[in-house]
Order: structure tokens, then C-alpha cells, then sequence
């Protein structure tokens, strides 16, 4: 039996379209963004597996829930980071945690996009490199650091970056600016330069 | 395994029906709520700056000669504060109800200060323009005895006869070197005309009319006019 729609074409504002009438089709939006939320809360500090999982299952709640204040004029996966992001936010002001930051390669490709003026793998271990990005990314305040992972890690454009985030256009390249300046400026000073 | 076992408990709470997306209109109405809000303050921030041109405007800026001050004691004091307090906190209020509303976020700071006070100095031109700057000034000093005390307004001006200031409504013109006139405290004085005196655009001396004297006080009911004003709005 030939299927009436192909799934993994429609566009997300399809879907959500398709959920409201059909509630079932939001396990297609679901699907669709599992990974890329997980990955997110993750780089965004979060780094316990069954709290990942609470965020998430939160973050799909409260979408499916608010699934008719999404705003067709910007993108779902922007609407959708916004509550990802203001849930793990909120997990980490309720349990009072420092966000840590995840043990991952994109550590490495965070250190070359950002401290660009510091050459990350002729000089060091790339080892030893690892624990000092994170080393800086852990002191980075949150304010920074989400900004730089949405642009860097996550390759959001500023203006996504402005509706996940909330922030006027401006505000964002400044914050990813200040961050690099930063994250360098902790970077060097931990590794006595 | 994990992104199963979150779906199947998602899914099952939402097509079992214990979840379901909450109306348009709970997003909606609150936005619109808010942007009539900042809508409302920004017409009130109008108002706030048709009164304070109103206020600098209805000033008599050159008797403060008279009233013992000088020329820059008497701007500092008629510099219309409570306007501009009132000004500056209404527009704060509409930029922050402003940034809660749903495209608010977009816009830089300096962009929303800037529209708040192009929409208030619109409003203002256009209350001017239509001659309603002086309405909510008048209104206030007749029903709320606390505000006279906020502003300094013409009516604290022009209540000095032993200084040579006069103000208040003609009552009756015996002839052309006399009429009756009533000021706020209610007394009655006889002002006297002379030949040479000069009567200003816009001064009518006839019963019901309200005018501003500037002379001298003979005693404690006569007052010699030299100039006579028209009251103003």
C-alpha cells in the first residue's frame, strides 16, 4: 500500500501543520529532532544522560503543548532550540548545577573556529588540548557560551541565532565577539600566557 | 534505545489525549494586550510632551525681574520636572512592555527608544497642532490639589500684586479708567487705567475676561495697571 505522504520530505511547518490534525505525525518531529536537542543540551553543559532526557522529554512536551504559538515567520528548528534551550537553562538554575561542558571533538573545532589566532594541534597533545578548552569553556558564563556553540557548533546564522536566543541581531554579535574574546582570554590565562 | 523509549512515553501521552495544544488565542491575546499597552503609554508619553510645551510655552519669560529672581533662577524653576520625570518613565515602561511582546526581542535598544519617541513626539506635534496641549494641565490643577504642587504654572506667577503682578477675571468696567476684577484668592480689586497704558494682542477688557497685569499696587484693593495681558488658555 503506496503511503499518502512521504514524511521525510515535508517541511517542518508541514508537520506541525499535519500534527494538528493528526497528533500522531508529531513523532515525525520528534524524530527529526531528537538528535540535533540532545547534541545541543549537551554542548550547552549538560552532560548526565537522565537529565538530557528530562530536558528532552520536557522540550516535546511543551512543544506539542505550544505547538500553535509557533510563528510560521521564523524557523521551527529555531522555535524548537528557544524551548530546548530555555528548558536547560531552567534545569540548571533549579538544581542549582554549573553547566560542564561535554567531552566531545567538537571541543577541538570550537578551540580552531573560535581562538582562530591559536594554532591548536602543531604545538600541543591533542589530549592535553581537550581538557584545556574545556577547562576555559566551563568558566565561559552561559551568556557567552550559547551564542558560540549556536554559531560554531550548531552553524546557526545570526538571525536563528537571535530567535533562539531572543536577542536583537546586534546583541548576538556582540555577545559571540565579547565570547571569543573571552574564551581566548581564559584560554591563554590558564595556560600561563 | 533511549530516543524509543522518550518517544513511545511522549506519544503515548499525547494520542492517549491527556495532552493537547493550547488554543491561538492564549498566545495571542497577550500580545495583543501588551502592544495596545505600549500603544496606550505611548500616547500618554504624547500627552506628557504637549504639557510640557504647553507649560514652557504659557510662561511669561520676562518678568522674572519682578518675582526677585534671575533670569536663570526663574528657568531652572519653571522647568516643567514632573512632566519630564513622567516623560522619561513612560517611555522606560513602554520599552520593556514593548521587549515582551513577540517580535520585541528583534529590535535594539536604541531602535525601540527611538520609534517610542517618534510615535510620542507625533503625538505631541499633533495635540499641539490641534490645540489640546493645555487639557490635561488644566484638567489636573482644577480636580487634583496635589499636582499644583508638582508644577510651577503661570497661576504661581501672577499672584504677586505687591510685586507688581496681577491676574484674574474681569468682573466689571465701570469706565475707561476703571473696571473690577476678581482674582483666585476671590478679592476684589479696582484697577485703574491709565492713558499711556499698552494693552497686548489677544486682551480684551470686558466682563468674563481673563487677564495678566503687570503694574503697581496703590493699596490693599487698587492696582495701577501699566500693561495688561491676555490670560491665555
Amino acid at each position: 500500500m503506496k503511503n499518502c505522504h512521504q514524511p521525510n520530505q515535508a517541511t517542518d511547518a508541514e508537520l506541525v501543520r499535519q500534527t494538528l490534525q493528526e497528533p500522531a505525525i508529531f513523532s515525525q518531529i520528534f524524530n527529526r529532532y531528537y538528535s540535533p536537542l540532545t547534541r545541543y543540551i549537551k554542548r550547552l553543559g549538560c552532560y548526565n544522560n537522565d537529565d538530557v532526557q528530562d530536558i528532552l522529554q520536557e522540550t516535546f512536551i511543551s512543544a506539542y503543548i505550544n505547538l500553535k504559538d509557533y510563528d510560521d515567520n521564523l524557523k521551527f528548528s529555531s522555535w524548537i532550540y528557544r524551548i530546548a534551550h530555555n528548558k536547560t537553562i531552567s534545569f540548571f538554575r533549579k538544581e542549582k548545577i554549573r553547566p560542564r561542558v561535554a567531552k566531545t571533538e567538537g571541543e577541538i573545532l570550537f578551540m580552531e573556529m573560535v581562538a582562530d589566532d591559536v594554532d591548536p594541534v602543531s604545538d600541543i597533545d591533542k589530549k592535553d588540548l581537550q581538557k584545556k578548552v574545556r577547562r576555559a569553556l566551563e568558566k565561559l558564563d552561559v551568556k557567552y557560551r550559547a551564542p558560540l556553540i549556536l554559531k560554531f557548533l550548531e552553524e546557526k546564522s545570526y538571525s536563528e541565532i537571535s530567535d533562539i536566543l531572543r536577542l536583537p541581531i546586534g546583541t548576538v554579535g556582540t555577545l559571540i565577539n565579547r565570547g571569543k574574546q573571552k574564551f581566548k582570554d581564559i584560554f591563554n590565562k590558564n595556560n600561563g600566557e | 534505545m533511549r530516543q524509543n523509549q522518550l518517544e513511545k512515553k511522549i506519544m503515548k501521552e499525547i494520542t492517549e489525549g491527556s495532552l493537547k495544544p493550547k488554543p491561538r488565542w492564549y498566545f495571542l491575546i497577550p500580545d495583543i494586550v501588551l502592544k495596545v499597552f505600549v500603544g496606550v503609554i505611548s500616547l500618554l508619553g504624547g500627552f506628557a510632551l504637549a504639557t510640557i510645551y504647553f507649560i514652557l510655552t504659557d510662561h511669561d519669560w520676562d518678568v522674572f525681574s519682578y518675582l526677585d529672581h534671575t533670569q536663570l533662577e526663574y528657568i531652572i524653576k519653571t522647568i516643567p520636572y514632573f512632566w519630564i520625570i513622567s516623560f522619561i518613565l513612560l517611555t522606560t515602561v513602554s520599552y520593556f512592555f514593548f521587549r515582551k511582546t513577540r517580535q520585541g526581542y528583534r529590535y535594539q535598544t536604541m531602535e525601540i527608544a527611538a520609534w517610542s519617541l517618534i510615535v510620542s513626539i507625533s503625538v505631541g506635534i499633533l495635540l499641539v497642532g490641534l490645540g489640546y496641549d493645555h487639557i490635561l494641565h488644566n484638567r489636573l490643577l482644577e480636580d487634583v490639589p496635589l499636582y499644583k504642587q508638582l508644577v510651577y504654572t503661570k497661576h504661581d506667577v501672577w499672584k504677586f500684586p505687591e510685586k507688581g503682578l496681577l491676574s484674574g477675571k474681569i468682573e466689571s468696567v465701570e469706565n475707561e479708567a476703571l473696571f473690577y476684577l476678581r482674582d483666585k484668592d476671590n478679592q476684589l480689586w479696582g484697577i485703574l487705567i491709565p492713558d499711556d497704558i499698552t494693552i497686548e494682542r489677544g486682551a480684551e477688557i470686558v466682563p468674563g475676561a481673563q487677564v495678566k497685569l503687570i503694574g503697581e499696587m496703590l493699596d490693599k484693593s487698587e492696582f495701577q495697571a501699566a500693561i495688561i495681558r491676555p490670560w491665555g488658555r
